[in-house]
């Protein structure tokens, strides 16, 4: 017994000194995505133009040429509805084309789906991530900036205390949105405010 | 031998490392450049035998382990091949070149400890025959990626080897070893369970301490990984929670749910055919063995190694599994009594082998 404590307290001691310990940026993405994980259901406040537009977005398998594809709807109540699926293709479902924000870019920053994706790929593709002290939502938070390459850069704001995202902003090439993310549980009445499907029926 | 003097024995290597005869040298050197060659054929870098899992054990090299809740992430991967990589890169060796290096270097030393265990148990000419079958195996091309399981063969060959010849606290570090390096390394136990039973009349009680120490090696050395899991992540179910979201997890019923999903799943993934073809070759020569005269407590270790990962309920992955298993190659030695047989059985293997490899720019091992 006491030989077995010491090969487990040896094998612990070889992994604490000879493999280093996850940065405090990979922590911090980690715990983010666990929320965006947990959430299929965001409420969008973005900050792109003159005025703040509400949006929300719901994540979920959509239907696409008869197959289901893991995606999500991003609805703007009357103004318009934006299929998204994964890969960042966007189509409009109805309402008129979005100029402000841009379909893609609010997509990319206001579903959970596709901000969990970039997190998840920049944490398993060992992307430059960093974190550091920052203001947004007033309230202090952490930010986390994510270089993505081609895609440009992703900056979720996150609590301190319990990483959960709270802005997220996403600039590519000369455009940048930025997004109030309200993670909430699915409730009808939000739902139909913002024309959305009940989960489970299907988009075409 | 004063009591004094068995615990120094007990640590004093395998005698020395042995030698590995020129026959070998010449077999472990021609599946390495037939992989290679078919490596390099898909894409003239080291990409082909660094990819798949490869990338997992670098990255865990790189930056440590993260665990990303509901998705695939690194600590489904075992922390002692990781290790080793550092330790090569801290040579100056590029992460990419590090793995494949690692692998083929100990490919070797794993041949030649695999062919002295053969014949310790068995005669020459099956030892021969197996260390042969086993150097161009179709999906021995594992041994030259950034994969573990060269390295776990080394041990999982030594521990029985060190116990053979009384060096009982040997056996345990490379039973520890095994353990950390793959979930597979913690079956020598079987193995050493036995060889302890027979020299049980001959073991003084020190000895016998050793010799349950290095039983109970792997068990404890596993606990050590949740445990760091625990320190680094504050998740001692990291592990778990990251093999599920890579679709692996044990239950009772999982034999019966693979077989039960099997239509369904080779409809998705038509490579699968591979593994369930491996699964039930794997135990026609673990049967050979058993026919050969292999000890039970191999041909036990054998059947965990090649049955129990089908109870997450998936054949993925069998046929590499079972490349950790010793018994399916003595077994497949018992089958090809002839040289004829044995040559046509060689050529074929090799032949397998380019096949397999080439299919790597298709699917992970």
């Amino acid at each position: 017994m006491f030989g077995a404590c010491g090969v487990a307290a040896s094998g612990w001691a070889l992994q604490a000194a000879a493999l280093p310990a996850p940065k405090s940026a990979d922590r911090v993405l980690a715990d983010a995505s666990t929320w965006l994980h947990e959430y299929r259901f965001a409420v969008d406040v973005f900050h792109a133009g003159p005025r703040p537009v509400r949006a929300a977005c719901l994540r979920g398998a959509v239907v696409r040429r008869g197959r289901p594809r893991p995606g999500g709807i991003l609805s703007f109540g009357q103004r318009s509805v934006i299929l998204v699926t994964t890969g960042g293709r966007v189509s409009l479902l109805s309402g008129s084309r979005l100029r402000v924000p841009p379909a893609r870019l609010a997509a990319d920053a206001g579903c959970t789906g596709a901000l969990e994706l970039a997190l998840v790929r920049a944490a398993q593709t060992g992307d430059h991530i960093s974190v550091e002290r920052a203001w947004a939502a007033h309230q202090p938070t952490l930010a986390l900036e994510v270089q993505r390459g081609d895609q440009g850069r992703l900056t979720v704001y996150v609590s301190p205390k319990t990483s959960r995202p709270l802005v997220a902003v996403v600039h590519a090439k000369n455009l940048t949105v930025k997004t109030r993310l309200y993670l909430t549980r699915i409730a009808a009445p939000l739902l139909h405010r913002f024309h959305l499907p009940v989960p489970g029926s299907r988009a075409r | 031998m004063s009591s004094r003097s068995e615990p120094a024995a007990a640590f004093g290597g395998l005698g020395a490392i042995p030698r590995a005869p020129r026959w070998l040298v010449g077999w472990w050197l021609t599946g390495r450049v037939a992989v290679l060659a078919a490596a390099c054929a898909i894409k003239p870098s080291v990409w082909t035998l660094d990819r798949w899992d490869g990338r997992w054990y670098r990255m865990v090299a790189q930056y440590g382990y993260l665990l990303v809740p509901g998705r695939p992430s690194d600590p489904a991967f075992f922390p002692l091949y990781p290790i080793l990589l550092r330790g090569v890169h801290a040579l100056g060796i590029g992460w990419g070149a590090a793995g494949p290096l690692l692998s083929n270097v100990a490919f070797l030393l794993a041949l030649s400890l695999f062919y002295e265990l053969s014949r310790t148990l068995f005669s020459e000419t099956l030892a021969r025959r197996a260390t042969t079958y086993l150097a161009v195996f179709p999906l021995s091309y594992v041994f030259s990626m950034a994969y573990p399981e060269a390295f776990v063969l080394v041990l999982v060959a030594a521990a029985p080897i060190a116990a053979l010849r009384g060096r009982w606290w040997l056996a345990a570090i490379c039973a520890a070893a095994a353990a950390l390096a793959r979930p597979e390394g913690l079956f020598v136990a079987l193995p050493l369970a036995g060889i302890a039973w027979q020299q049980r009349e001959r073991l003084s009680p020190a000895m016998r301490g050793a010799a349950g120490a290095s039983l109970l090696a792997g068990p404890a050395a596993l606990i050590s990984f949740p445990l760091y899991l625990g320190g680094v992540l504050h998740d001692p179910l990291a592990w778990t929670r990251a093999q599920a979201a890579w679709g692996r997890q044990f239950r009772i019923t999982g034999l019966l749910a693979a077989f039960a999903q099997l239509p369904e799943e080779l409809g998705r993934h038509p490579w699968l055919v591979r593994d369930v073809l491996f699964f039930f070759v794997y135990l026609l020569l673990i049967y050979a063995a058993w026919r050969n005269g292999t000890p039970r407590t191999w041909l036990l270790a054998a059947a965990a190694v090649v049955v129990l990962p089908v109870f997450t309920g998936s054949f993925e992955s069998d046929a590499r599994f079972g490349l950790l298993a010793p018994p399916l190659f003595w077994g497949l030695a018992a089958l090809t009594r002839s040289t004829r047989t044995e040559r046509a059985v060689s050529a074929v293997l090799l032949v397998l082998l380019v096949a397999a490899t080439a299919s790597l720019a298709y699917v992970f091992p």
